[in-house]
């Protein structure tokens, strides 16, 4: 009893953060956990684990943070020399202190739920950046869109007689030209949605034979156009995982837009900082994990340390992997995984795709006569175009200097502003502007920008600046978020990609219910840490 | 006078031209050294139970490019085939030979951008060359369509990823490495892996049941030349034999 109530002590102390009263000021830094103050103080929780974490992206700093705030023993072994993984904000090559998000490029409210929560427990600043990644939550996008060879504004594309020249039927080009394109797919698929009652259970609503045809084939049944087919997409996602996503995604409030979307204020490698900076040397960069071994109580992995080539070994009472699949699959694991849990882990896919980060000195897009840069093309190498921040007068001028960073806490999602363009700003005092567009893996950005330089309407641009991070070359994390599992497979998957396996435990962006960004991440984090607390 | 400007001469020969023939033809004779390839891991002629990972770690040294240990040779330029032989005598055979320059196709997929989201068997950013051609045997036709698909690009064919556009490669290329794809990624005997270390599964064909065959291991890499002669690149491999239970 008497441990228990340290252990609850500890937990809550270090949640406060009102250890300084107790330990000496550098213990109270942000290296503070409770392990260091169990050690300090002399005390030690009932029940502690010891937690190995596979990768230090943000999942497994996630979880290593969680479980430390529960007062387990952590240790975070991450084979690359740098954590944060695929969230990766760069600045190297950009001017004036500008930085960018190579990786994970956006949150959303709501969606982001706990991520917000994060935001505000450590005193981070997210800042609105409408347009994110082709968004058209935010009013006012005046986003170009090429079909077909040619550019259509928002407003063309309102015109049903347009809608109708470019192929959609009656029914759709009535629907297009009331509703914003991305709630195009519930014209299909609203009467499906009403059926799910708990997001944890996609079988048994009726729909476990949808499992075999794709969402394609639904759009089809339901009346859907060719041309409908071709914006809308789908042919080899499988329709029940679709109506799923879209009926939990339902339930949890957030719109077909994604809602409005922000980025954290010197970008959103600072969530997993400070997560890293809280677990301090529990984070062990260039650890490679060579080998595991598993038994009933507990596991054991054969690792090297940076600058050693000998093999060594940790113990712990669990592992929690954080390592994408695609990656985790290489390594040996003795005995062998469930055969259910080895099929997910040697069969879950990923999407990877790059940025293409480019650094304008001005709007040029105004000269031209264009309202904004949020453009779509038709191009293999390019597909979209963005604004991804404001230059520093612009905001000021606008008033947002003397008010800004604008802070945006967890909360309700009235709270979110839908930051039209001029509020937003990279906080940055620079006129220059980064551009943000999206193409295809193994793509270079001088390419990506020859491409941007073929199709763009205008006359001329005054980019100065290509970068890019090509993920698909990055051999630690080289992929984004997982695939929709493909028709007839998804049995197979759910739910046991959020199963452990004896005492391996998963996380990742994958192990939710879903599969969204960096919350899922997160979700599938404080579950797991959740669960093990619990053993 | 005659004989001293001779005399004179011959000095002027020696002291200047000699070094100056040596320095040319040192500069002429100037050689790429081949990479020296090592496969530390696993040991050769060691056993290992069927249908487990095996990891794998491949050291290379070059003279002019670097060492692996260092970071300075690409990790994805290094190369492992592991193929399978029912008979163990044709292996060990297999395991003595000399280096082979890869054929065109496969020198083509190693240099380009590739094997960043294709594997030859197991589904990456992109679908394995294994499944590629399960679903376009090798024909004409089927050469035709996917080497004007890598030129080109593609979106929708596998999924909603998209294959970006390769302006860098010739027709002629493309064609050597749908072809070099569409022969040899359905042989169940060899599968190939990339990187200076890594796990391969030891399983061997469904048709010949692993005991009493063995599987040999080749490590290989190409060095980049020398700066002023790259085309003069140099080929480097080691092959082990390993054996499963």
């Amino acid at each position: 009893m008497k441990n228990i109530k340290r252990r609850e002590f500890i937990k809550n102390t270090v949640i406060a953060g009102i250890g300084t009263s107790l330990v000496s000021p550098s213990l109270a830094s942000t290296s503070l956990s409770s392990t260091s103050l169990a050690a300090t103080v002399g005390l030690r929780p009932l029940k502690s684990k010891k937690v190995i974490v596979a990768g230090a992206g943000i999942s497994g700093l996630c979880c290593a943070y969680e479980l430390m705030k529960k007062g387990h023993e952590v240790a975070v072994l991450e084979a690359s020399g740098r954590h944060g993984g695929h969230v990766f904000t760069g600045r190297d090559g950009l001017s004036d202190g500008l930085y960018a998000d190579f990786g994970a490029d956006h949150i959303t409210k709501p969606g982001y739920e706990h991520f917000f929560d994060y935001v505000s427990e450590f005193n981070l600043t997210a800042i609105p950046y409408p347009n994110a990644e082709g968004s058209t939550a935010a009013p006012g996008g005046h986003l170009l869109r090429m079909i077909d060879g040619k550019f259509y504004s928002e407003e063309m594309l309102a015109d049903p007689a347009v809608l109708k020249k470019i192929g959609f039927n009656d029914r759709e080009s009535g629907f297009l030209s009331a509703n914003p394109w991305h709630d195009f797919s519930s014209l299909f698929l609203k009467p499906y949605l009403g059926k799910f009652t708990d997001e944890f259970q996609p079988f048994g609503v009726g729909y476990d034979e949808l499992d075999k045809i794709s969402i394609a084939a639904i759009y089809k049944k339901e009346g859907a156009s060719q041309t409908a087919l071709r914006f809308l997409g789908g042919q080899d996602e499988s329709a029940l995982y679709s109506l799923w996503r879209s009926a939990v995604m339902g339930f949890r409030g957030i719109p077909s837009s994604e809602g409005d979307t922000y980025h954290l204020q010197g970008g959103n490698q600072e969530l997993p900082t400070a997560f890293a900076r809280r677990l301090g040397e529990r984070v062990k960069l260039n650890h490679p994990i060579l080998a595991i071994r598993h038994g009933e109580t507990g596991v054991s992995v054969t690792y090297k340390a940076f600058g050693y080539e000998e093999e060594k070994e940790m113990s712990a009472d669990v592992l929690v992997n954080c390592i994408p699949l695609s990656l985790f699959r290489n390594i040996p694991i003795a005995p062998a995984l469930s055969p259910g849990k080895q099929y997910v882990v040697e069969n879950m896919a990923y999407s990877s795709h790059p940025f293409y980060v480019f650094e304008a000195s001005s709007k040029f897009w105004l000269d031209d006569g264009f309202k904004s840069i949020n453009m779509e093309f038709e191009h293999p190498d390019i597909s979209s175009i963005w604004q991804a921040s404001e230059p520093w007068e612009k905001a000021s001028e606008e008033g947002a200097r003397n008010d800004a960073p604008t802070k945006v806490a967890g909360g309700s999602p009235s709270e979110g502003h839908n930051g039209a363009a001029g509020r937003s700003s990279n906080e940055v005092d620079t006129g220059r502007i980064i551009l943000k567009a999206y193409g295809p893996g193994g793509v270079s950005a001088q390419r990506g920008l020859a491409a941007f330089r073929e199709v763009y309407p205008g006359k001329k641009d005054t980019i100065v600046q290509a970068l890019t991070v090509d993920w698909t070359r990055d051999k630690y994390s080289p992929t984004c978020e997982m695939l929709p599992f493909p028709i007839g497979e998804m049995h197979k998957f759910w739910p046991q990609l959020m199963k452990p396996d004896g005492r391996i435990y998963f996380a990742g962006t994958y192990a939710d219910t879903l599969s969204r960004g960096m919350e899922s991440c997160l979700r599938s984090s404080q579950r797991v840490a959740k669960e093990i607390d619990q053993l | 006078m005659v004989q001293g400007k001779n005399t004179a001469e011959k000095k002027n020969f020696l002291f200047i031209g000699i070094p100056l023939v040596l320095v040319l033809l040192a500069f002429v004779v100037q050689e790429n050294h081949p990479p020296v390839v090592k496969i530390i891991s696993p040991r050769a002629n060691g056993t290992y139970e069927e249908n487990t990972l095996v990891r794998y770690q491949v050291e290379v040294s070059d003279k002019e490019d670097g060492e692996s240990k260092f970071q300075e040779i690409p990790s994805n330029e290094v190369f492992l085939e592991v193929r399978y032989f029912a008979d163990a005598s044709k292996a060990a055979t297999a395991s003595s030979q000399t280096v082979k320059s890869d054929p065109p196709g496969l020198q083509t997929i190693k240099a380009s951008n590739c094997l960043n989201c294709h594997a030859f068997n197991a589904k990456l950013i992109g679908p394995s060359f294994y499944d590629i051609s399960k679903r376009y045997p090798y024909s004409r036709s089927n050469i035709d369509t996917l080497s004007k698909r890598i030129l080109e690009g593609t979106t929708g064919v596998w999924g909603s990823i998209k294959m970006p556009t390769h302006p860098e490669l010739t027709k002629a290329q493309t064609a050597d490495i749908v072809s070099w794809i569409l022969k040899n990624a359905a042989d169940p005997t060899v599968n190939y892996y990339t990187g200076t270390e890594g796990s391969f599964r030891l399983k061997s064909p469904a048709a010949s049941p692993g005991k009493g065959g063995a599987f040999v291991l080749i490590a290989s890499y190409t060095d980049h030349g020398l700066k002023d002669k790259p085309k003069q690149n140099l080929k480097g491999q080691e092959a082990i034999l390993i054996r499963c239970q």
